[in-house]
């Protein structure tokens, strides 16, 4: 018997979990804290007794979340989020499609001058230059319009296009499809675990996005993106940046801060757990060397 | 002569026909690249020029001598102490944080509980999906002098660490914190390479009675092998990436740790408006990487079919 759970269970393993539980813990700790901080009365946080688990319950530090600057920042980021990752798919597949035609004449010149501005780049200010000369500096189109195209995306659903059985693509063909309605109502909803994908990651990456706001907002600082206001209230010890945050007199607290910070983290916590499996897989075929 | 080149052009003005709707496709990318990557590209003259704002890019008059503001660059001590601090940093990362993921990815072929795999990898992977703005905040807030960490270490008789206040705690710190972050998720292109081995010749090893240890040293190690060196490559790449939004958002003082990015990000923006010297700057660094990218590819090929091309 005793011999038999040893069999099953050998050192090693025993382990190999340890390790891995240790990591976990690491990275879980830091989150409760954070969480007990936001929960915890003004006082229990001062004298840090709110560790692990809140001490003297209150919600009070999430009223930051009421003020306008907060609410309007979450809304502006959400139809970012969306316009902008909707946008990227679709230049995506358009992009990849005709890449993924070995026939296609020119197939060679236009992958290289997708290839090149991936090894090789203007540098910011360059970049800056063009697009303040274009108009986008504190302007609303920054967000959305310049990162639209990304290479490597592009490529990851080339690869995935192409191992979509072409028995597929000719039965539409015969049918008397074209090129458009083939992509549309044939290969993209084939390609749902890549798009998934790439919709995971492009909207995390606009979710995440405060380094637009810094260079191209300047002056209309009500297109501050989540990112960029929750920037302001954590490194805050001034209250001018931020007026009309919230009513004067309050200050903001190690709370309040962390309060903040659980809100701009709960949309993805909350979905990245059920498209793990789509990238876990859309990464496996994508990373695929053709 | 003159007439089949000209039933050449029009075969081929007939197959671009035939593709039309497929080059129609392609517009909106060839555009969005034209004025998003290469227009800044021919925008790296400004680093050759005197740039004044009210006469654009292309009245402003040539620098005299060309290579003004390289050789102010390169002759200024600053710019070496960041190049320093940019190749330094990069490179603890990669000693410290390159075999992280792979060592993770072994360690998780070897779990047959799948509700463990699966919700460790959750946990894991959530730090990678969160900016650095976020992890600022929550570093800041426990491992500041009066933070949680530091509280602890008091109440258990130890002196505070300064993690985020002193210099040379700070690299320690940044390389630490970036591991942790990626980690987890780095290790997915590992894991994919590994579910891809075939598993006939981990049967065969059984057959030969080879050990755990043996199966992962001749058998997981080398089909993997691909993928790690693809990955170095990459990294190898960005060595002169410092991690912009790591250290801004980290560093409470602004001077630990000048990387090129936030050197640059300093003079263009913070400091005066230095287009000249920034753009020389960057183009330093985008050549650099252009030049390590293309020799690590080539050994990579050379060694193997490893390259990314």
């Amino acid at each position: 018997m005793v011999k038999s759970i040893f069999k099953r269970i050998k050192p090693l393993e025993i382990i190999i979990y340890l390790i891995i539980g240790l990591l976990v813990v690491c990275t879980i700790l830091p989150f409760l804290n954070v969480i007990s901080i936001s929960l915890s009365s003004y006082e229990n946080v001062v004298s840090n007794k709110a560790m692990l688990f809140p001490k003297g319950w209150t919600f009070d530090a999430y009223t930051v979340l009421m003020s306008k600057k907060v609410w309007i920042s979450f809304v502006w980021t959400i139809v970012i989020v969306i316009a902008s990752s909707v946008l990227h798919i679709i230049v995506c597949l358009l992009t990849a499609y005709p890449l993924s035609k070995n026939q296609l004449p020119g197939r060679k010149f236009l992958l290289l001058f997708i290839l090149i501005p991936m090894l090789f780049s203007g540098g910011l200010v360059p970049y800056y230059k063009v697009l303040s000369g274009l108009g986008f500096v504190d302007n609303w189109m920054v967000f959305i319009v310049p990162g639209l195209f990304s290479g490597y995306n592009v490529i990851l659903m080339k690869n995935f296009i192409n191992q979509i059985p072409a028995s597929m693509e000719e039965a539409a063909r015969i049918d008397g499809a074209g090129y458009f309605k083939i992509l549309f109502s044939i290969l993209a909803p084939s390609s749902m675990p890549i798009i998934a994908t790439l919709l995971l990651f492009y909207g995390v990456g606009k979710w995440n996005d405060w380094f637009t706001a810094l260079i191209f907002i300047n002056q209309k600082t009500y297109l501050y993106p989540l990112q960029s206001v929750l920037n302001e209230i954590l490194t805050a010890g001034n209250l001018d940046n931020i007026s009309g945050l919230i009513t004067s007199g309050k200050v903001f607290t190690d709370s309040t801060k962390m309060a903040v910070t659980i809100f701009s983290i709960i949309p993805i916590a909350s979905v990245y757990p059920f498209l793990q499996k789509y990238f876990v897989q859309g990464i496996f075929v994508g990373s695929v060397k053709d | 002569m003159l007439k089949g080149t000209k039933a050449k052009n029009i075969t081929i003005l007939k197959k671009i026909n035939k593709y039309r709707s497929l080059y129609l496709m392609l517009i909106p990318a060839i555009l969005l690249l034209a004025i998003f990557s290469y227009a800044p590209m021919f925008g790296v003259i400004i680093g050759f020029k005197d740039l004044n704002p009210r006469l654009g890019v292309f009245g402003s008059p040539w620098a005299d001598p060309a290579l003004k503001y390289f050789m102010q660059l390169f002759g200024d001590s600053k710019f070496w102490s960041v190049l320093w601090d940019t190749v330094w940093i990069s490179f603890l990362r990669l000693i410290f944080g390159f075999p992280v993921p792979v060592i993770l990815a072994l360690l998780y072929n070897e779990i047959r509980n799948q509700k463990f795999k699966r919700f460790s990898q959750t946990v894991l992977y959530l730090p990678y999906f969160l900016s650095w703005v976020v992890l600022a905040g929550i570093f800041k807030t426990i491992f500041l002098n009066e933070g949680s960490f530091n509280i602890l270490l008091k109440n258990l008789g130890l002196s505070p660490v300064p993690f985020l206040t002193s210099r040379s705690h700070f690299l320690p710190f940044l390389v630490i914190s970036d591991i942790w972050k990626n980690m987890g998720f780095s290790s997915i292109i590992y894991l994919a390479a590994i579910s891809g081995i075939d598993n006939s010749l981990y049967e065969a090893a059984d057959i030969d009675g080879a050990g755990r240890f043996s199966k992962m040293r001749y058998i997981t190690l080398p089909s993997i092998a691909v993928a790690i060196s693809i990955n170095l490559i990459l990294q190898t790449s960005n060595i002169l990436n410092g991690g912009f939004d790591q250290i801004y958002n980290l560093d409470t003082t602004g001077t630990f740790y000048d990387i090129i990015d936030t050197y640059l990000y300093r003079i263009a923006f913070v400091e005066g408006a230095n287009y000249s010297l920034a753009t020389a700057l960057g183009l330093f660094k985008s050549v650099v990487g252009f030049v390590i990218i293309i020799i690590t590819n080539k050994i990579a090929n050379k060694l193997g079919d490893a390259g990314i091309w």
